[in-house]
């Protein structure tokens, strides 16, 4: 039996636009678990991204509850949202927005301090962290003036690992990036997953949802249907082919 | 704390140049923040701890007659009256006088003392602040120190109708009477040249009494209702008194108007500072919406946003005004020599804990707010509209002079473009280069008044400046004028006479006769009304008259020795010396309360 992480009960969320009521997401009642690699796909337009915001706590439902680990956090105020998220979230976000007056080190350091104090134990779990997605020391003092797109791209990662959140959310994380550097920061992703990272990721591309062992299709902000495909494994013909069936049956 | 820390380097690295000039700013308001503290805290305070020291008087007065003679009714005058405290009568010498100063001249009442007597005073101290060997001589007050007035060297003061020659054996300090501007000015002279004037007979013997008060504020109402018992029982005798609130404002007249000029120049660079940061802190918001929407987005809170901009600011102001504090103390020995050749009484120069904590308590505060101010923006910046994109970083809500529409030539078009688009930077621009050239002006023009052409300055605080003043007594005056009638290089002339009358009703007033005020040069010294023509006219101080609800064409009722006349008031007048106790009267107004018997003074102005 999986723990529950995230919890929604009958999550609303409309937005008025010159008037007009919009709805984008209908009454949604989801539960996502601890240590899972939770992918969410639909057409654009979908209220994908929306949903992250709620889930994450960057916003807040127009109706409904969302409860981390049982406590509801939609009723916070933005500030108390805001701790919320700095104890409990990392973000990686399509654009990166690292500070260009800082380090890339600092830029990680600056995350970190703002959860946690122990300034020697934030520097070697970022030392850690940026081993593990590949950026050496010479690049950890550069300035994200210098820097790839793919590189700056993991050090958002490390930023959101930093304050070792229960739960990172990923929206279209590789959406700007090419193939090759794309499937670095997929396998960076995926390799946090298996040490027991829950993952939360928004995207477009099969290659990225194969990574997921649960798969969330959001049609006109109502979940449509769900797929499992269980532990993630290189080239596994059958996983691409079981992905393939649900999105068609999807009608993606 | 980090995170904060990481933050404003982040920030300081971006905006050196501005830092940079937030700190000269800030560095130079501290810095004469400090100098007007200083002044306006302790500086005066030392006049009350020289009052103390010397146990000195509230109000002093001298009155011609045989002082031994008088004691009695004055003692009697002085235990009946509740607000006396204390008080000492002691016989003087007491006559106007005159000696050469400093390339002019120092003319005024001398209350001449015998040395070891005023040593002895039990109040009304004086105190010696150089000796010497010479034992028979004159001591000065230490004010008059100069290159020429020294130790040692003979010195010619008139008194009453005779030069005396004196060797200058020291100087003193004497807190009531020591100095030009108390209204009178103590001499101490040695036994035997005391002996000396006082068998010459040019300077009548008077007594000369000091008096302690329970409440110093009520020192000119004391003064005045002494007077009044004074003339009333001793018409004809002639008087000079002084009082605490008079002397202590008029010593401290320089240190009054440098603390004004520097606070108002301390608070307008603070101004640029504080509009410089404001400014700053706009630019910084508008420039970094997206960012500080994702640092929100990772947990930053609005309040942690602004304190680290608040930290940022308020450690710059701080190291800043520090040492700006900390340097006008370098100043400060300059300031303190200029002022203790106006003041008269030495200030010993040591740090002060108030003022340099008020400064940065001030300077911090008020950047604080500076900061707090334009970033309450912050909380309204949407952690997810920022991660759409939606917030627009510049507000390109016009398109100024489209280029499609316009006859203007492509360069000057684009810079109009530029700069109507930062309209609101341009506009703090301005306005700063507005207040900054305001000080440079404000300053240039006031090291010009007070340093290299001090005549505006003069005209300010002490009216008219002649190029020659003679006193003359009653009898020669006509003979001199017709001579001076006859002198081609005579531009104009004038009489007057200063002395004190009467009140009815009121307090005791200085009078200044003119013979025709239409010749005087600041004819905006009556600024209501007009100056005095007719024998029935008379102009009073603004402040006087307001103290005492009086009005232009008012009728008031003055007396001189018992004799009264009523005067309708034709203007008033902006002089507050003697604090506003003060009119002017023609010559032929005054002779309907007595008759001219004192020197009077001729300016004259040459043509040039
Ligand atoms: N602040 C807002 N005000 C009005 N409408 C909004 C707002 N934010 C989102 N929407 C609307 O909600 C709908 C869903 O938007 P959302 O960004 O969630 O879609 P998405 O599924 O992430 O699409 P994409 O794949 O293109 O990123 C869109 O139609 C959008 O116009
Ligand atoms: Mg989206």
């Amino acid at each position: 039996m999986k723990q529950i992480l995230l919890n929604t009960e009958n999550l609303s969320k409309s937005f008025s636009t010159g008037g007009a009521l919009q709805h984008v997401l209908k009454n949604i009642n989801l539960e996502l678990y601890k240590g899972d690699f939770t992918v969410i796909m639909g057409a654009s337009g979908a209220g994908k991204s929306t949903l992250l915001y709620a889930l994450s706590g960057m916003d807040t439902p127009s109706l409904g509850t969302i409860s981390f680990d049982n406590q509801v956090i939609s009723d916070l105020t933005s500030d108390g949202l805001a701790v919320f998220r700095r104890k409990h979230c990392g973000f990686v976000f399509q654009q990166i927005y690292l500070i260009d007056g800082m380090s890339l080190m600092d830029n990680v350091l600056s995350a970190g301090l703002v959860a946690n104090n122990d300034r020697k134990a934030l520097i070697l779990r970022a030392r850690e962290l940026f081993q593990a997605v590949g950026i050496s020391e010479e690049t950890q003092k550069k300035f994200p003036g210098q820097i790839s797109g793919g590189e700056a791209q993991r050090v958002g990662i490390v930023r959101a690992l930093i304050n070792s959140p229960e739960i990172v959310f990923a929206d279209e994380p590789t959406g700007a990036l090419n193939s090759k550097t794309g499937l670095d920061v997929l396998n960076t992703l995926t390799k946090f997953n298996e040490t027991g990272q829950s993952i939360v990721m928004v995207t477009h591309d099969m290659r990225s949802a194969r990574r997921g062992n649960r798969i969330l299709y959001l049609k006109d902000g109502s979940i449509l249907g769900e797929c499992h495909l269980g532990k993630y494994v290189h080239k596994d013909e059958k996983r691409h082919e079981k992905l393939s069936a649900f999105l068609l049956e999807m009608g993606w | 704390m980090g995170k904060n820390f990481l933050l404003i380097r982040s920030n300081l690295r971006k905006t050196k140049g501005q830092t940079a000039s937030i700190l000269a700013l800030i560095l130079l308001s501290a810095f004469m923040l400090n100098i007007w503290l200083m002044l306006a805290m302790d500086y005066k305070q030392n006049f009350d701890r020289y009052h103390n020291r010397l146990n000195a008087e509230h109000v002093a007065f001298a009155i011609n007659g045989d002082s031994d003679k008088m004691k009695p009714f004055l003692s009697e005058t002085l235990e009946k009256d509740k607000r006396t405290d204390s008080f000492f009568i002691d016989r003087c010498l007491f006559m106007v006088g005159s000696f050469d100063y400093n390339g002019g001249e120092v003319n005024m009442e001398f209350i001449i003392l015998e040395k070891q007597a005023a040593l002895t005073r039990p109040i009304g101290k004086t105190e010696l602040i150089e000796n010497s060997r010479y034992t028979s001589g004159i001591y000065l007050p230490m004010i008059y120190k100069t290159g020429d007035i020294d130790i040692g060297k003979p010195i010619d003061i008139m008194i009453g109708n005779q030069t005396i020659n004196y060797t200058v054996c020291g100087f003193f300090n004497n807190l009531m009477a020591g100095s030009h501007n108390c209204g009178m000015c103590t001499l101490l002279l040695t036994e035997d040249k005391y002996q000396e004037l006082k068998s010459i007979g040019c300077a009548p013997e008077a007594a000369f009494v000091s008096v302690k008060i329970n409440d110093k504020t009520e020192g000119e109402d004391f003064e005045a209702t002494l007077k009044n018992a004074l003339s009333a029982k001793y018409p004809n005798a002639r008087m000079r008194s002084t009082s605490y609130s008079l002397v202590s404002s008029s010593r401290y007249i320089s240190q009054m108007i440098c603390s004004a000029v520097v606070s108002a120049m301390a608070f307008f660079v603070l101004l640029i500072a504080l509009v410089v940061i404001a400014s700053g802190i706009i630019n910084y918001i508008q420039e970094n919406m997206e960012k500080l929407g994702a640092l929100k987005a990772i947990g930053y809170t609005s309040r942690q946003l602004t304190c680290s901009l608040l930290f940022q600011f308020s450690s710059i102001a701080l190291i800043a005004s520090s040492v700006g504090a900390a340097l006008s103390y370098c100043l400060f020995p300059a300031i303190n020599d200029m002022m203790i050749s106006q003041t008269g009484i030495p200030y010993k120069i040591y740090f002060l804990p108030a003022p340099f904590f008020i400064t940065l308590a001030i300077i911090i505060g008020t950047v604080a707010f500076a900061v707090w101010l334009p970033s309450r923006k912050i909380r309204d910046i949407d952690p997810v509209a920022a991660l759409r994109g939606g917030i627009q970083t510049h507000s390109f809500k016009r398109n100024h002079i489209p280029l499609e529409g316009t006859q203007i030539p492509l360069q000057p078009a684009l810079a109009l473009k530029a700069s109507l688009s930062g309209i609101r930077q341009n506009i703090i621009v301005c306005i700063t280069m507005l207040v900054l050239s305001l000080i440079v002006v404000f300053s240039a023009l006031m090291v010009k008044n007070v340093i290299f052409d001090i005549t505006p300055f003069l005209n300010l605080i002490v009216g008219e400046t002649a190029d020659s003043c003679i006193n003359i007594t009653a009898d020669a005056e006509d003979r001199f004028l017709k001579d001076m009638a006859k002198d081609k290089r005579i531009e104009k002339i004038y009489l007057y006479n200063s002395l004190e009358i009467n009140h009815i009703g009121g307090t005791s007033l200085t009078a200044t006769l003119c013979d025709d005020f239409s010749k005087v040069n600041n004819q905006m010294v009556c600024f209501k009304g007009r100056f005095p023509k007719y024998d029935n006219e008379i102009a009073i101080a603004a402040k006087y008259a307001k103290e005492n609800n009086l009005e232009i064409g008012d009728e008031i009722a003055l007396s001189v020795g018992g004799r009264q006349a009523g005067y309708l008031i034709s203007g008033f007048t902006q002089i507050t010396n003697n604090l506003g106790k003060d009119c002017l009267l023609t010559r032929e107004g005054y002779q309907k309360l007595g008759t001219l018997q004192s020197l009077s003074s001729i300016s004259i102005w040459r043509t040039m």
